[in-house]
């Protein structure tokens, strides 16, 4: 159903399932990149800890809070999506939450809502809807949520 | 009177019949356009703008921590609606992404007055007006110019070390429109509730306009007559790479 970059696709269509459908699968060289392919449509919620790239259709809601989310150019969404970065080639209807960034790229097509503390824009997007960027940045994933360090032991007093 | 005395001053196709069918391209400095940002609050301000999106003015606003409502207008035309319909897609947007929520520091009208039938404009003020915050600016851009094309040029912002420069690009065909032709006097008259406070008449025919939310006995009007074109080819490196071929360089609305 999903493929990983490089490999046909070979499930011509995925069924609505309200449960997450991508799964990570342990690569030994990288962490993976799962994609929707341009012949996939899926309505429903897409949950996981891996980025994607999502170039076929989709209809529901996009939970990667830790991961980098691609609209291809070929992808259609009416979801809301919620992930660390989120970059869109293609067209998306919906909220778009972003802890890190957006990227509209110049083929972008974009109607509603976007909150991210970082929004980048390439001429030539379409956009449509408000941008809030009030919000402040929020540690998205654990590499990036502060780590308490402890204070180098100070030499006592007097000495 | 001063109005009046200002376009003689420029070069406009009505003062000079002799102008060529298309003007070099040109950048201006946004002299009125950096005031209204100087005078944004510093942290989380408000903007409003009916057209699209512009990505130097979404990283002044990100530095700002700000919020952005674009409506994108000169699309909704450029895609069929009537301009006698805009002002209703424009009430649906505005509730559509929660407008009444996010009283307004500044909102952006380039060239949109050029396309709207002037009686909408008081309605256009009436809707506006609960939407703005004390101290509210509205900016825009007025064409004086016989025919301006259709759909509406785009404006792309470009900033500088000197402050923001405005270059227009053409939408593409060759259709043109008898624009509304207001004065800014006419503007205010028209738009209750602003006040005209600055009126920069650029070289080509276009007035860059700044209100304020107030009345009429506001104090601070300034109507300046400066024209501040210059060839782009003698700006900023940034806008070099830009460049078109100069049978394609029509960007100005207003070019016959």
């Amino acid at each position: 159903m999903w493929k990983r970059e490089g490999e046909p696709a070979t499930v011509p269509s995925a069924p609505a399932r309200s449960e997450p459908l991508v799964q990570s699968r342990n690569l030994q060289e990288s962490p993976g990149r799962a994609v929707l392919g341009p012949g996939l449509e899926l309505h429903g919620d897409l949950k996981g800890t891996e980025d994607t790239t999502i170039e076929g259709r989709l209809e529901g809601q996009v939970s990667l809070p830790e991961n980098t989310v691609t609209v291809g150019p070929k992808g259609r969404l009416q979801a809301q999506v919620h992930a660390r970065v989120v970059i869109v080639e293609g067209e998306v209807e919906g909220r778009i939450e972003a802890s890190e960034v957006v990227q509209l790229r110049k083929t972008a097509r974009v109607r509603g809502d976007l909150v991210a503390p970082r929004v980048v824009l390439e001429d030539g997007c379409r956009f449509q809807g408000s941008i809030d960027m009030e919000s402040k940045r929020l540690p998205a994933s654990p590499r990036e949520r502060p780590v308490a360090v402890p204070q180098a032991a100070s030499p006592p007093e007097g000495s | 009177m001063l109005w009046k005395r200002h376009r003689g001053l420029a070069s406009t196709p009505e003062a000079t019949p002799s102008a060529p069918d298309v003007a070099p391209r040109e950048g201006y400095p946004a002299a009125a356009l950096c005031e209204a940002w100087q005078r944004l609050p510093t942290r989380h301000p408000r903007v409003l703008d009916f057209g699209p999106l512009q990505a130097s003015l979404t990283a002044k606003l990100e530095a700002a921590a700000g919020r952005l409502l674009v409506l994108d207008l000169p699309h909704e035309l450029a895609t069929g609606t009537p301009p006698d319909l805009l002002l209703e897609r424009s009430d649906r947007l505005l509730d559509r992404y929660g407008a009444a929520g996010a009283p307004f520091d500044l909102v952006l009208v380039w060239h949109l007055f050029d396309y709207l039938p002037r009686e909408a404009l008081p309605r256009l003020g009436a809707r506006l007006e609960p939407l703005l915050a004390p101290g509210a600016m509205l900016h825009a851009f007025l064409s004086s110019r016989p025919a301006v094309p259709a759909p509406p040029a785009r404006l792309s912002v470009h900033e500088t070390e000197t402050g923001l420069e405005l270059e227009w690009i053409a939408p593409p065909g060759q259709q043109r429109i008898a624009p509304a032709r207001l004065s800014p006097g006419e503007l205010e008259r028209l738009l209750a509730g602003f006040v005209l406070e600055r009126s920069i008449f650029l070289a080509s025919g276009i007035h860059e306009v700044l209100f304020a939310r107030g009345t009429r006995t506001h104090p601070g009007r300034r109507i300046e007559a400066r024209p501040l074109a210059r060839p782009l080819g003698t700006q900023a490196s940034r806008l070099a790479p830009r460049s078109r071929k100069p049978d394609q360089g029509d960007g100005q609305p207003g070019v016959e």
